[in-house]
């Protein structure tokens, strides 16, 4: 009955750093620009506020003209598009499947106490109105220029955005992306690699209740960046001393070369260069308390990235906590609306103290 | 548009764009948003819940639904004295200071609902820097499964539920300091032996003074504060020992409660710490702005306290009458 779990057998852990180039100034060719120029040509002063403001209104409505002659071009319906992501009833959990993730902004660090007394500093996540915009099927998505060779081939792409705001600040190209979602246009989209027993809905709202407390994610980010940084700090060289061995430098690489043979320094030299602002993921977090009413996760240790940035929630990918997965799988695709309406508006961690009960005593025996 | 109003235009973007840059130290701005932005986003209809300090009491109108919109005042000024003494008497409640770009209202709503939580289950005196301060902590290595310490409170940092204070005492010879987390659940009891402020702010000089200025007996008894007046101050003036110091003294000037931190320094010391002043610092009338808290934001952070201690108290006052029917 139960799946198999695949055995990967670890040997060695590489600990090198990645020796190709992580960042590229070109954007991507999916890459939709979303800047404007002046919408309100023609509008009196007095009514570009008014203009403003019911055109922000008319975003949350979801019947609107434009979406209707969208859907008739393509010969859709809404009940249609719902037929086709219905939940498959005899859905089981396998050790691959894969769920969204969630984009939350990063609010900032909190300190907890375990039911032992320790403690435990947790980064609070918060979940503010995401939407799904979009899901393609595997096969779709690897003709798409989002795809790469590396990407498994049973997995399709979700389109996933945070924080609405008004049309009127993003072009015609980027609106129409939101017409399928029948969603106001977001700030801030991202794509998940789902499985495709996992598609959700265009217009599905995801909240915290998307996870569970005591389940275990993943979170990315990008980090704090550090402008152009010296190898001391950027790779924690150690340097040279500040008053013996002259020579005048305190803070240089020293050597860089593998000898007369190797003709120069090898590819992917540890140097002074560009610190920071890359997307780094912390796997593994545990989700110790939650907030359903503000979806606020509670996660502990720490998170890349500085306060207010985006951050992108996924579940785990490590082995050792996706077979606890199976014994206790998560609701999938996502928790439905009823029963996110029935939990409770704060989970604690049955290990997390409740500030609630009274202070921690030990009884003498 | 005419070309001087395109310059016009150009210099402003520019001036903009360089505001942004360098306002939050440099390149983190493509994956971040401003603290303003986020605000506006939770106080969407569609998408937000109401952000209130006191979930219980919903009718209540002490909710901010945001730290830059204009909280209703009532028409009566308040004095400025009890915001300040509300500053002294509670400053785990006052927000982070030293970043402002890293303060949330969201988050600082979660710090203070588990303070409240915790203020329930455990008493927390008015104390203050300079005040003599027992704990009772739980000690799993005890043959009591207990521990106390009595100490001199000689600093008070950061805010909400990381919010600390360090007792300091002399025992066998040995001085001791020891940090304690204020809302650490393993501590049972704290008791202000003697409520009472010094000169400063922060009593870390006492290291440097003789030993009978740091030590207090551990059986002391509590001293009954004076009902109806103000903290007494006590404007002792302790003697540092003998140079060397662990902390420059000489160059701190605005320590009141001490004397004797004038030292002979060589040719070489005085230039260095020539260099090292900052006079400037004292006229750095945006950097005190930023480093202040707005009087519109302690006096919603107070109500929020004062509602909480009222419901307490009704609370305690109801838990008595109880007793006294049963009995």
């Amino acid at each position: 009955m139960l799946d198999t779990i695949p055995v990967r057998v670890r040997i060695l852990i590489n600990h090198e750093h990645k020796r190709y180039r992580k960042r590229s100034r070109k954007p991507a060719p999916w890459f939709e620009p979303r800047k404007t120029g002046k919408l309100t040509y023609g509008v009196t002063d007095e009514n570009v506020a008014d203009l403003k403001q019911q055109v922000w209104e008319d975003s949350f409505k979801p019947d609107s003209p434009i979406r209707a002659e969208f859907l008739e071009r393509k010969g859709l319906t809404d009940n249609m598009i719902a037929s086709q992501y219905q939940v498959d009833k005899n859905f089981k959990w396998k050790f691959n499947t894969k769920r969204t993730g969630v984009i939350a902004i990063k609010l900032g660090m909190i300190p907890q106490w375990t039911k032992e007394g320790e403690k435990v500093m947790c980064t609070v996540l918060q979940v503010l109105d995401n939407h799904v915009i979009r899901y393609t099927p595997p096969e779709d998505f690897q003709k798409s220029q989002g795809f790469h060779p590396w990407f498994s081939k049973n997995v399709g792409s979700m389109v996933v955005g945070t924080l609405s705001c008004s049309p009127l600040l993003f072009s015609k190209r980027y609106n129409n992306l939101f017409l399928e979602a029948g969603v106001a246009p977001k700030r801030k989209l991202t794509r998940f690699l789902v499985s495709p027993e996992c598609k959700l809905a265009p217009g599905t709202k995801l909240r915290a209740c998307h996870f569970r407390v005591d389940d275990y994610v993943d979170v990315s980010a990008k980090t704090i960046g550090h402008a152009f940084q010296g190898v001391v700090k950027r790779w924690g060289f150690k340097g040279q001393s500040a008053t013996h061995r002259g020579g005048k430098s305190w803070r240089r690489a020293g050597a860089t070369g593998g000898g007369r043979s190797q003709a120069g320094t090898r590819r992917g030299k540890k140097m002074a260069g560009h610190m920071g602002m890359d997307w780094n993921t912390q796997k593994g977090l545990k989700i110790l308390r939650m907030d359903n009413k503000y979806d606020v996760i509670y996660v502990k240790g720490v998170v890349p990235g500085p306060d207010h940035c985006y951050v992108r929630v996924m579940d785990t990918v490590l082995n050792h906590r996706r077979k606890g997965l199976m014994k206790n799988p998560p609701s999938c695709p996502t928790l439905l609306e009823d029963s996110a309406q029935k939990l409770p508006s704060e989970v604690l961690s049955s290990d997390l103290f409740d500030f609630r009960d009274d202070s921690i005593s030990i009884s003498a025996e | 548009m005419s070309l001087s109003k395109q310059f016009k235009k150009l210099a402003v973007s520019c001036l903009i764009h360089n505001a942004r840059v360098f306002s939050t130290s440099g390149c983190r701005l493509s994956n971040t948003l401003l603290h303003r932005t986020v605000n506006r986003h939770r106080q969407i209809k569609g998408g937000a819940a109401d952000y209130q300090d006191n979930e219980e009491d919903a009718s209540d109108d002490t909710g901010v639904r945001g730290v830059d919109l204009h909280i209703q005042m009532d028409g009566k000024p308040k004095p400025q004295k009890e915001v300040d003494t509300f500053k002294e008497k509670y400053p785990d409640f006052l927000p982070r200071t030293d970043r402002a770009c890293r303060r949330d209202y969201v988050l600082e709503m979660l710090h203070r609902r588990d303070m409240f939580r915790r203020r329930q289950n455990l008493s927390i005196p008015e104390f203050y820097v300079g005040s003599i301060v027992s704990v009772t902590v739980t000690d799993p290595y005890s043959p009591t499964k207990e521990n106390r310490f009595v100490g001199i409170c000689i600093q008070r940092q950061f805010s909400g539920l990381s919010h600390t204070f360090t007792l300091r005492n002399i025992i066998y010879g040995q001085g001791i300091e020891i940090k304690y987390d204020l809302y650490n659940p393993n501590i049972l009891k704290i008791e202000c032996l003697k409520t009472e402020k010094r000169l400063d702010p922060e009593l870390l000089y006492l290291r440097d003074c003789p030993p009978e200025f740091s030590t207090f007996p551990l059986d002391m008894e509590k001293v009954p504060a004076p009902k109806g007046k103000d903290v007494p101050i006590n404007d002792v003036k302790i003697p540092l020992n003998k140079p060397p110091w662990l902390e420059r003294w000489e160059r701190r000037k605005d320590l009141k409660g001490i004397t004797g931190n004038d030292r002979r320094l060589t040719y070489r010391q005085k230039k260095r710490a020539v260099l090292s002043e900052k006079p400037w610092l004292e006229n750095d009338i945006m950097l005190e702005y930023r480093r202040s808290l707005r009087d519109d934001e302690v006096q919603h952070i107070k109500g929020v306290v004062e509602k909480f201690l009222e419901r307490e108290q009704r609370r305690k006052e109801e838990a008595e009458k109880e007793m006294a029917e049963e009995s």
